[in-house]
């Protein structure tokens, strides 16, 4: 289906259109006097801005759907070297590893959880040694409390089930 | 104010940079440039990003000076994978490949990683030399600029994506009123009421950059980089640096200055970077070669011009990064955000308001340069070690690194989620062509751009006509178009030039 496969190709460039209407409405929505000058009106330049977005996003697209044949210039560039179903695995499993890294953090603290994530996140991309993985995990952890924590005083999720350590 | 910053600003300029705190912060970043330049595909902005978040609580000159170190030494840092697996580690360093890569399989691999070095090194400090000269004069130019001016600034620093977007300007403006939007998130200077907020606090201040660049680059990097699952070719042989001769360095002293020249002229040039510079700085030696036949099969002059034009670029970029304001690419941008985390606004006003940060930076990029050839003599067989890091390792350490610097810039786990959100943001963006830079010097580029453009109106009581009834804005305005037509004009005269051939 040529129509399908220009939507798909297109797809970003359809959202960038939806995006610039929603900014033109949403600048509707905003705070503004009536009557008040063009400098003060803090909407008149996000408005702007969203029908650029809309304008530019709707001449390619335009183009690109009555565009005869020919190359498709806009097609996504698809991955060379592994096939769709382990991309897609390495990307959701990786993606799942940070997104519950990220959900546990503020409850299990920074030293404890992270080993542990970088570990299976490297386990996970492949990594067969057991024990250079471990190391690695425990040494960046720690190489990165110091450096953050001790040397530069930028705090680090601490945690509830454990206190601070140093 | 005076043109140029004076001899006793220079020396206390050195004074600071050659502090303990200082000096280490300009080593950490070189080494950080080149471990992290030596690996194919991050490069030098990818190191640059991961390091903001550290350099926001140094004091500010340790700071840039840490930035600046990483910018100077990843430039050089690509030329070693160029070198040995003839794979640029950084796109700078394409045009080293040319003849590096032959001069490695050749059996020259020592005297090639020496020769890239000292021409990285007298590429960037002749440079140096050009910044602190040319960035104040530029400067004290640009103080007689009011808000019609500077509108017309931020347009034509926009207008640079034209040549950063090479493959799709209109994908690049896309892409620029994106950032300009997301610079617009927060509280109105002008009004004080807030705006696409939501009602959330953690946006009151706008959307942090840090969690934007962050998200943007390194973000989808690592996605990219989980697709890309190529095997990296290992050198077996352990790497050594050999600096050319003194009687080497006299013989092609003639490429030495004309890279530096044509580096550093390009590199003043916003948006032009150190990929077109290397390739016109090679594309000279070349033709001025009594050899030119050499050239492609491992001439020491070829990768001389490349490696001294891309760093020498480096200086070019920072004068009108620090003097005007405006970033030429996405590495002067983040510069440029650096700066402005610490509550400093870059432009004309920082060298009146702080010249000693001035002299500093100044002096920084100049002993960066030095430190390099130091650290990058020293640290050679070390690359040959990391090159071999894997990236099951490399890809989960480097989203470590990103959460950390994130969330530690305001400990706030809302800026995390920023980053993973633009993170597939930007991997998207990267997926359907929209180029990246573009969107960073939009949002670094929006406040001064929303400011100048909405004063102006009151100045103007709304009348539009202010912005072209200056005549210094309307030069810049010149300027501006011609930066946004060029590919066009490009592509018109190559079509010119084809249709007389044909005639011919």
């Amino acid at each position: 289906m040529p129509l399908l496969r220009k939507l798909r190709s297109n797809a970003l460039l359809l959202c960038f259109s939806f995006f610039g209407i929603w900014v033109i409405w949403m600048s509707y929505q905003l705070d503004v006097s009536p009557g008040v000058r063009l400098g003060y009106n803090l909407a008149f330049y996000p408005r702007l801005l969203g029908w650029a977005i809309l304008v530019i996003s709707s001449i390619i697209l335009l183009e690109q759907f009555f565009k005869s044949g020919g190359k498709d210039s806009e097609r996504i560039q698809r991955p060379q070297i592994l096939t769709r179903r382990a991309l897609i695995k390495r990307i959701a499993g990786s993606t799942l590893l940070v997104t519950l890294y990220i959900i546990l953090i503020p409850i299990v603290g920074y030293l404890l959880l992270t080993p542990i994530f970088l570990l299976a996140f490297i386990r996970f991309l492949g990594n067969k040694n057991w024990a250079m993985a471990s190391l690695v995990s425990i040494l960046v952890t720690g190489v990165i409390y110091v450096l953050f924590w001790i040397l530069l005083y930028i705090p680090l999720p601490e945690g509830i089930l454990i206190p601070r350590i140093i | 104010m005076d043109h140029t910053l004076s001899f006793s600003m220079i020396i206390q300029g050195f004074q600071t940079m050659f502090g303990p705190y200082q000096f280490m912060s300009t080593a950490f970043g070189v080494v950080v440039g080149l471990i992290v330049g030596v690996l194919p595909g991050l490069g030098g902005l990818v190191a640059m990003i991961i390091l903001v978040p550290f350099t926001v609580n140094l004091d500010p000159a340790a700071g840039l000076a840490c930035l600046i170190g990483v910018f100077v030494a990843g430039c050089y840092g690509g030329a070693i994978t160029a070198i040995t697996l003839g794979i640029p580690g950084a796109p700078v360093a394409a045009a080293t490949l040319l003849d590096g890569y032959p001069m490695s399989k050749a059996g020259k691999t020592p005297q090639a990683i020496g020769l890239a070095l000292v021409s990285s090194t007298l590429g960037g400090m002749f440079s140096a030399v050009v910044l602190i000269f040319g960035a104040p004069l530029l400067a004290s130019i640009a103080l007689r600029f009011g808000p019609p001016e500077f509108f017309a600034l931020g347009i034509l620093g926009l207008s640079t994506i034209s040549s950063i977007a090479r493959e799709s300007t209109r994908k690049g403006l896309i892409s620029a009123a994106f950032g300009l939007l997301i610079a617009t998130v927060g509280t109105d200077v002008f009004t004080g009421n807030l705006r696409f907020t939501f009602g959330n606090p953690e946006l009151f201040g706008g959307i942090p950059f840090v969690a934007t660049l962050m998200g943007i680059f390194a973000g989808s990097e690592i996605l990219i980089q989980l697709e890309r699952w190529e095997a990296i070719p290992v050198s077996v042989e352990r790497l050594r640096a050999k600096p050319p001769s003194l009687k080497s360095m006299a013989k092609n002293a003639k490429t030495y200055i004309k890279s530096s020249v044509i580096g550093t002229l390009i590199g003043t040039v916003p948006g032009t970077g150190g990929v077109i510079a290397s390739f016109i700085s090679y594309g000279e030696a070349r033709r001025s070669s009594k050899h030119p036949e050499a050239f492609g099969k491992g001439a020491e002059e070829g990768v001389i011009a490349s490696e001294t034009a891309n760093n020498a670029m480096v200086g070019g970029a920072l004068v009108p990064t620090l003097a005007l304001g405006i970033p030429g690419d996405a590495a002067s941008a983040l510069l440029i955000g650096a700066l402005m985390l610490h509550g400093i606004s870059p432009g004309p006003r920082l060298f009146e308001a702080h010249p000693d940060l001035v002299s500093a930076v100044f002096v920084g990029f100049f002993i960066a340069n030095l430190v390099m050839l130091g650290i990058g003599l020293l640290m050679c067989p070390l690359f040959t070690l990391i090159l071999r890091i894997k990236k099951d390792y490399l890809i989960p350490v480097i989203f470590l690194l990103c959460f950390a610097g994130t969330y530690g810039f305001r400990n706030s786990m809302f800026d995390v989620i920023l980053l993973c959100l633009f993170g597939l943001i930007g991997y998207g963006m990267r997926k359907f062509g929209f180029p990246l830079p573009p969107l960073v010097i939009g949002q670094v580029l929006g406040p001064m751009i929303e400011e100048s453009f909405r004063r102006s109106l009151l100045m103007s009581g709304g009348s539009p006509v202010i912005f072209i009834s200056h005549p210094i804005a309307d030069l810049i305005w010149f300027l501006a178009i011609l930066f946004l037509a060029f590919p066009y004009l490009q592509k018109m005269s190559s079509i010119f030039s084809g249709s007389q051939k044909d005639r011919s």
